[in-house]
């Protein structure tokens, strides 16, 4: 499209960060730490209703990016449903965000019901949120925000044992108040 | 040898590299509000051997790609760059290619330089630099192949474009390569009623007949119209108005090429209304100029008065997800008002979904008439998958399709929770296409079945699938094609956080156009897993198919995955990976053998 300098791109990449952070931890036990804000954004659900990230302010809330195409999507799907279930009173929701295209988006109903998802569904066929959150359009990838709106965590794809450090962490930042 | 701009993108994921492994994104302050700052950077590094191919270009050569995503968030304002860049070394030279065409091979190349002609149909389709090359299937035993590396920096001289009966139609133009650019930009502003971008974007309305463009990667396809685009969410009004000109994915990373954008105009509104909370109603009109005009292929040539191209794609859509408890609807309908080098062009489209749900089933009746309505494909589009309109198949995603422009079918869902652990779906499509106007006809039958079973609290799960697909010539009485499709994915889990997985698919395929006997094609991959550090895998892929391009039928690869942190990964792949026919939602390409060794790194910060 167009050319730039290298000089741009490295005086980027040179931004210091506010928070101090050390090397990644993955170790349950550790409280997860504060991280930036979470950008704001409004999708539908299978429904047909307009869902905003802003409506969950003051919830822990687990954005999943999955497809009906995506095996390990599926592998993983029913351990975020009840870590869904379990937490729910305690303020924690799971936001389920489809790249399904126009193509397979009408079986994402079934696919739900199939597996007996209760969290919010919601589509996002022009993969706008998706180019925010996921450029990648790597799948499955969660991005865990805290009550106070910020990114704690970004996991990428699944493999089993996964979901006992993605319930660690969901645990960590409830009991955050 | 790797240009120093190259050098810099290298160093840039070097210095990435070195940022706290814990990604979260890096959040600052301006005046008290949070400023967030996202990186992705995606690279992958390549040493391509000998894959078989009787294409000399395509062996022992390198290659350097990158990708940095760049994003700043500020209160309601987000601002995201990405910058490519692509460098390949050792690569063939052109010379080197036997039997030549010698008129191809100066640098700039003689203006009567041959272009690429599909085999198949005769047309024109790429007018780049190319060079001769044996091929049995070909017209005359002779292909003509781009050739594909061009030097940062270089400027070639586009070769003529010849009719069919041989005569010059297009002057050429310049091309050219650079090793590191800005491939995608916008400036977004969004609110709980209003978005509105400037820049690059991407934009689907309704189900995709008159405008979808999205990222597909596995085609290695990320368009998005370079312009602007508002979002408006009122109550119970929406609206959509957009209009910019078509940027494409310069680097093909599959053919190792530069592409240039199309800088096709588009131009698109869309309104809406939902109605007692639940029936949304809503019409758009779609209107494009492209800048490759078909019936004056000539740039600048004032001697041609014909009208210009044009594209023009009217619809109305009904969504009604939840019109009863127990029933969802969809349906839309689009116009085909184009006009296609002087000839007007018209077609209809209509697509239809109903869902129904009853306790543990939910139950899909798919409906599609497509009559003559043809695929909006970019003024530039080398490989065929650069398009912009992209309607429903009913198929599966990655079934290849042969007709979708003017064929009427219908298919029926069933998804089943039969117990907790326990859930099956199947689909039944029949279907009557026209693949070659109204004296022809086929008939179509798509049926496929799988089953979902979990245990070990859901740690291991084996989903096993079987499809079958026949598509008959009606006229002729002939087969057209004939698939029996067997796939799996299970794992079992071994505690600890280990894991042992295998997934595969096998194809038994008969399609006389592309053999005279059935084959077999598949892959089988086996993956111990070592959560969430490490995965390691082993594969084979295979293809029966007897094809003069390629001479190696068997591949066996090894694969190791770190993920330093639960975003950021390193993959270290060798062996090789089969050539074939790739199909998403019904827009194909054809991707070459790999055989060599890669490493890629994803980094997020």
């Amino acid at each position: 499209m167009r050319r730039l300098t290298v000089p741009l791109a490295l005086a980027l990449a040179s931004c210091a960060p506010s928070t101090a952070n050390g090397p990644g931890a993955q170790s349950p036990s550790e409280s997860v730490a504060l991280g930036a804000a979470a950008s704001d954004f409004t999708l539908k659900d299978i429904d047909g209703r307009s869902v905003r990230l802003s409506d969950y302010a003051g919830q822990v809330v687990l954005l999943d990016f999955w497809a009906t195409w995506c095996v390990p999507c599926e592998a993983e799907i029913p351990h975020l449903e009840e870590l869904y279930e379990q937490n729910k009173s305690r303020g924690f929701v799971v936001l389920g965000i489809s790249m399904d295209g126009p193509e397979t988006i009408a079986n994402v109903v079934g696919f739900a019901r199939r597996l007996n998802l209760n969290f919010p569904m919601l589509l996002d066929e022009e993969t706008r949120v998706t180019g925010i959150y996921n450029p990648k359009r790597t799948a499955p990838l969660s991005i865990l925000i805290d009550r106070a709106g910020r990114i704690v965590r970004v996991r990428q794809g699944y493999s089993a044992g996964d979901e006992n450090l993605v319930a660690a962490d969901v645990q960590s930042a409830l009991a955050v108040k | 040898m790797i240009r120093s701009r190259t050098l810099g993108a290298l160093a840039l994921a070097a210095a990435a590299l070195a940022f706290p492994s814990s990604a979260r994104a890096l959040d600052f302050r301006i005046k008290g509000e949070a400023l967030r700052l996202d990186l992705t950077e995606s690279m992958y590094l390549a040493a391509h051997l000998d894959d078989g191919s009787s294409d000399v270009t395509t062996l022992n050569y390198g290659e350097l790609l990158n990708r940095l995503y760049a994003q700043l968030a500020w209160r309601h304002f987000l601002f995201s760059v990405r910058f490519d860049s692509g460098a390949w070394f050792h690569t063939p030279d052109a010379n080197s290619s036997l039997p030549s065409n010698p008129l191809c091979q100066t640098m700039p190349p003689d203006p009567s330089c041959v272009v690429r002609v599909d085999p198949t149909t005769g047309q024109i389709t790429d007018g780049r630099l190319v060079h001769q090359q044996a091929d049995p299937s070909a017209p005359n035993g002779t292909a003509y192949v781009p050739y594909r590396f061009l030097p940062p920096g270089t400027v070639v001289w586009r070769g003529r474009q010849l009719d069919r009966k041989g005569n010059v139609v297009s002057s050429g133009a310049a091309l050219g390569v650079s090793a590191f650019y800005l491939e995608k930009i916008a400036l977004t502003y969004s609110d709980r009623n209003i978005e509105a971008t400037l820049g690059d974007f991407y934009v689907n309305l309704g189900r995709g007949l008159v405008l979808s463009i999205r990222k597909i990667d596995e085609l290695g396809v990320d368009t998005t119209l370079s312009g602007a685009k508002v979002v408006i969410h009122r109550g119970n009004f929406g609206a959509v108005a957009l209009a910019g000109w078509s940027n494409m994915q310069n680097i093909d990373q599959a053919q190792a090429q530069w592409i240039e954008d199309s800088n096709d105009l588009l131009s698109a509104l869309h309104v809406d209304y939902r109605f007692f909370d639940r029936i949304l109603i809503g019409a758009h009109g779609v209107f494009g100029w492209p800048f490759h005009d078909t019936a004056c292929p000539v740039a600048g040539d004032s001697s041609c008065n014909k009208p210009h191209d044009y594209y023009l794609r009217p619809g109305v859509m009904l969504d009604a997800p939840r019109l009863f408890s127990w029933l969802g609807l969809y349906a839309e309908y689009a116009r085909e008002q184009d006009r296609v080098g002087t000839a007007p062009q018209k077609g209809n489209a209509f697509y239809g979904a109903l869902t129904a749900y009853a306790g543990r089933t939910t139950w899909l009746l798919e409906t599609k008439w497509y009559d003559n309505y043809q695929p909006w494909h970019a003024s530039n589009d080398p490989f065929g998958n650069l398009v912009y309109t992209v309607p429903p198949t009913l198929e599966r995603v990655i079934t290849q399709i042969n007709n979708n422009t003017d064929i009427l079918a219908g298919r029926l869902r069933l998804d089943v929770r039969a117990t907790d652990l326990l859930n099956v779906y199947a689909s039944v499509e029949v279907g009557r296409s026209h693949p070659a106007g109204p004296t022809s006809q086929d008939s179509l039958v798509d049926a496929y079945f799988g089953a979902e079973v979990r245990w070990d609290e859901g740690r291991s799960h084996f989903f096993p699938f079987l499809g079958y697909r026949a598509e008959h010539d009606d006229i002729a009485d002939a087969l057209e094609e004939h698939l029996v499709a067997v796939e799996w994915d299970g794992a079992q889990y071994l505690g600890r956080g280990l894991s042992v997985e295998t997934s595969g698919l096998i194809w038994f395929r008969e399609k006389p156009v592309s053999s005279a006997v059935g084959w077999r094609e598949g892959n089988v991959y086996v993956s111990l897993k070592w959560s969430p550090r490490l995965v390691a895998s082993l594969g084979y892929e295979f293809t029966t198919l007897v094809d003069a391009t390629n001479s190696i039928h068997n591949f066996f690869n090894g694969a190791l995955t770190w993920n330093i942190t639960p975003a950021t990964s390193l993959g270290v792949f060798a062996g090789g990976n089969r050539p074939g026919l790739k199909c998403i939602s019904g827009v194909c390409r054809v991707f070459p053998a790999f055989q060599g060794a890669r490493l890629e790194l994803t980094l997020r910060l």
